[in-house]
């Protein structure tokens, strides 16, 4: 492969590979995201290569694997060009009936289209479904339409245009300013000013500079970042070296969480075909700017996920964050000036690059522009990535996109930023979602995770939850985080299992507040917040755990009795069978009874009875 | 033949001590665990003090002092599928194997752990077989997933088809899912006594990972 060298020579390859591309009548496009690999997408794809050839199609029908699509509810699905026919739930099975009736016939299969929830109506394309229509996929929707693992997909969508830009028409600190105007905000937690995170590091002292992406996402519920790198890796390359070029980096890193294998594998494709176009590597563009990048696994440790603790780990040191009197762009990786960005933040440079500063800000808040990517996950009908505008309305998300709460269950709370965010209320629906509304109401925009949950969930728990969660992954080092987590976790659990003491929750915010003020890193800074938004906003759940001893939710199980109504069972025995301590006697039609000294609480009788007998309180 | 693997492992990154954090990884996968003997030798080479090997060894939780079983389960517990019922998965897989989140049969055939999310939180709750997400589990469902892994679980699953009848009510178990059991408990004594990182997770009787639990150990200590 000849490197290429210039814009025309860019351009004329992208006429090509377009040409190429469009000579392609047809086509079948399937996710093979990680989410949908997991249904079986794989294996569909399959059966589509063989049924095809079978049929003698192979030439006609191009069949394509992407990223994720983002309907992760609905996999495997697949996307039929150019009808934009839009199959759901698709087996291997209902592969011929596909090949035969819509490829050759033209027919639509009602039975495999996606239903509207609300009229049981049939929508037959994929544009059209709520779920993609209120969206607006700037990032994401460049997913469906290509194949990662081809840097030829890529260029024919207009991919390294805005390097070529970048480095042939613009000065480095040309870069910086479109990138301030466009009031891109870091997607990584913060929500610094990107802009300005760039300048600094320009104008900090350093032989050598580095660029890192931090694709560690460490939130639980959160795996917008895993899709992107992915579904588009030329996307987040491509920022990351505008970024390089603008800021004087010579050398770059993307540290990807060890979880995401396939995620690893793409962009190290993605770096070779790059290096091979001459992307990376020495006098990128024939421009006479140098630059490199490596991918590094994390090792499976949240606070990785902090700026100073992941160049720690970059360096081969255990991953425990600094002090930060000294910023990172000043002194990072190595002791050089380093910029750290997130994987979703890179992945807009391109554009903001391309179109202009004005064409992102044009969309969003008046403090946070552009679209953001959530992750809509937990208690919703359609479980999936979503990307908004800035400033959509939390019910917008989760009713109209979303579809709502399924099993016709009433709606709790959503926890938005992660294990340092929040849990917000129904009256919280109404906030419009961007960096300062969720802020003030007690929770943060994190990296995008959603986690909606019902009435069966109960917020205590899902405090412990967090703060388990956090107690181990502190690293240790201060003590306010590592003690405080430790202690917090011993008052929820003591709540939990009915020990709760009457000043509990005062406890917990007293050391909520020693914690913010004392601890080193933003993860004990920020640590308390899923126990102080609980407790701000669902406060009588705390006081039914304390001074009732009741879970209200019957989640938390030392506080949840389990029983068998005499006049309703009927004897058929499907709770013994179910009960993994063996305490359920009676025999086959006569009245079961729980040994209540020996119950385990686990509510396995409760699923398994279908006759309504097995009482909770 | 283990200094070649361990040569081949340190000429792919050339011998640079930066990428410490890699090595140890591909050891890990090489041999499912970081042997004491390995780690010497990466010190003497890289010339790393052997107790920054250990601390990285304990920190993260890609690392495992002792070696994992064959067949690696790991429940997800993120928080979408926490809030749709992970916990209860896990409890039904620590029943089923007799064993804690971080430990190992003493067969050396299976390891349980648990991970913070796999980002297939549509499919929750979600547990890795092996490396293939298996979603959309119960605790009935997630413990047939041993079936193919677990010989002797053949047998408690044509059980549970069957008219349950006699074999729950005699208060005695099935007969057939006695050696099952007894095979298992061997297998916790076994761990128990040959693990120190595990112990904590033990003593604390709440869910805790394996390396979590060596890293916890790590911290006492360094406390
Ligand atoms: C405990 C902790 C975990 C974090 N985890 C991540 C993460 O997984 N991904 C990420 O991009 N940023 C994470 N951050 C934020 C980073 O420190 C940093 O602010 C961010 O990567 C900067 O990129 P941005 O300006 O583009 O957002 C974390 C921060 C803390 C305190």
């Amino acid at each position: 492969m000849e490197k290429i060298r210039s814009i025309e020579q860019l351009d004329g390859l992208r006429d090509r590979l377009g040409l190429k591309q469009g000579a392609v009548t047809r086509s079948l496009t399937f996710c093979a995201g990680t989410g949908c690999r997991a249904y079986g997408s794989m294996d569909v794809v399959e059966a589509f290569r063989k049924e095809l050839k079978k049929r003698g199609l192979s030439r006609k029908v191009a069949v394509k694997t992407t990223g994720c699509h983002g309907f992760c509810e609905r996999g495997p699905m697949v996307l039929i060009s150019p009808e934009g026919i839009f199959y759901e739930q698709v087996a291997g099975k209902d592969v011929p009936e596909i090949v035969e009736k819509t490829i050759l016939n033209h027919e639509v299969i009602d039975r495999l289209l996606y239903k509207d929830p609300k009229t049981g109506e049939p929508v037959p394309k994929e544009a059209d479904i709520p779920f993609y229509r209120l969206q607006n996929r700037l990032l994401l929707g460049e997913n469906l339409l290509i194949d990662p693992t081809s840097i030829e997909d890529y260029i024919a969508r207009g991919g390294y245009r805005a390097l070529a830009k970048a480095l042939k028409q613009m000065r480095p600190e040309q870069i910086i300013d479109e990138v301030e105007r466009s009031g891109l905000r870091g997607r990584g937690g913060g929500g610094f000013p990107t802009g300005r995170k760039w300048r600094s590091c320009r104008e900090a002292e350093g032989e050598i500079k580095y660029v890192i992406c931090n694709a560690d996402e460490g939130d639980p519920g959160a795996y917008m970042d895993r899709s992107l790198l992915e579904g588009n890796p030329h996307m987040i390359l491509e920022g990351m070296i505008i970024g390089a070029y603008a800021i004087g980096a010579q050398q770059g890193y993307i540290y990807v969480r060890n979880e995401y294998p396939l995620a690893v594998d793409h962009a190290s494709q993605a770096l070779k075909a790059a290096r091979r176009h001459g992307f990376l590597g020495e006098d990128i563009l024939g421009s006479g700017f140098t630059f490199d990048v490596k991918i590094t696994r994390g090792g499976g440790a949240f606070v990785c996920g902090e700026s100073t603790a992941l160049m720690a780990s970059l360096e081969g040191r255990p991953g425990e964050p600094r002090a930060k009197y000294v910023h990172t762009v000043d002194r990072g990786l190595f002791d050089m000036p380093t910029n750290l960005n997130n994987v979703e933040s890179w992945a807009n440079i391109p554009r903001i690059v391309l179109d202009g500063a004005d064409s992102f800000a044009k969309l969003g808040t008046k403090g946070s522009k552009g679209t953001k990517i959530f992750s809509l996950v937990g208690k919703i009908n359609n479980t999936g990535l979503v990307e908004v505008p800035m400033g959509m309305r939390l019910r917008e998300i989760i009713f109209d996109i979303g579809g709502g709460i399924p099993d016709g269950k009433r709606f709790k709370a959503v926890q938005t930023g992660g294990p340092s965010g929040g849990c917000l209320p129904e009256e919280r629906l109404d906030l419009r979602v961007d960096f300062d509304e969720l802020a003030a109401a007690g929770s943060m925009m994190g990296s995008g995770g959603m986690i909606v949950m019902d009435e069966d969930n109960c917020m205590v728990d899902v405090a412990r939850y967090f703060v388990t969660f956090l107690e181990e992954e502190s690293c240790g080092k201060c003590t306010p985080c590592r003690e405080g987590l430790r202690r917090m976790k011993e008052i929820l659990t003591d709540i939990c299992e009915g020990r709760g003491q009457k000043d509990a929750v005062e406890q917990l915010e007293r050391l909520g507040r020693a914690m913010k003020a004392a601890s080193l890193c933003e993860l004990g800074r920020t640590a308390a917040n899923p126990v102080l938004t609980t407790i701000r906003y669902f406060r009588d759940e705390y006081e039914a755990h304390i001074t009732k001893k009741k879970c209200p939710a019957f989640v938390c199980r030392k506080l949840v009795h389990y029983s068998i109504n005499p006049k309703k069972c009927v004897g058929c025995q499907a709770c013994a069978r179910a009960c993994p301590a063996h305490c359920i006697s009676g025999g086959k039609k006569k009245v079961h009874v729980i040994d209540q000294d020996r119950c385990i609480h686990c509510g396995s009788c409760f699923d398994a009875c279908k006759f309504d007998a097995v009482k909770r309180k | 033949m283990a200094t070649q693997t361990v040569n081949r492992i340190l000429r792919r990154y050339g011998n640079d001590p930066t990428d410490i954090i890699a090595i140890l990884q591909d050891v890990q996968q090489a041999y499912r665990y970081l042997p004491r003997d390995v780690m010497e030798t990466l010190s003497a080479r890289l010339d790393i003090p052997l107790s920054r090997i250990y601390h990285l060894a304990t920190f993260f939780r890609a690392f495992s002092l002792e070696p994992r079983g064959k067949h690696e389960l790991q429940v997800c517990l993120g928080t979408a599928c926490h809030v749709r019922g992970a916990p209860r998965i896990l409890e039904a897989l620590e029943r089923r194997l007799k064993i804690k989140a971080g430990q190992t049969t003493s067969d050396l055939e299976i390891t349980l752990e648990t991970v913070n999310c796999v980002g297939a939180c549509a499919l929750g709750p979600v547990v890795v077989v092996d490396g293939n997400a298996r979603g959309k589990l119960n605790p009935q469902r997630a413990e047939r997933l041993l079936e193919p892994i677990l010989p002797e679980a053949a047998p408690k699953r044509s059980k549970a088809k069957r008219p349950p009848a006699k074999a729950k009510r005699s208060g005695a178990p099935g007969k057939k899912k006695a050696p099952a059991r007894k095979a298992k408990k061997k297998s916790t004594v076994g761990k128990a006594a040959s693990s120190a990182a595990a112990r904590p997770a033990r003593a604390g009787k709440k869910v805790v990972a394996g390396k979590r639990a060596g890293k916890r150990t790590a911290k006492k200590a360094k406390r």
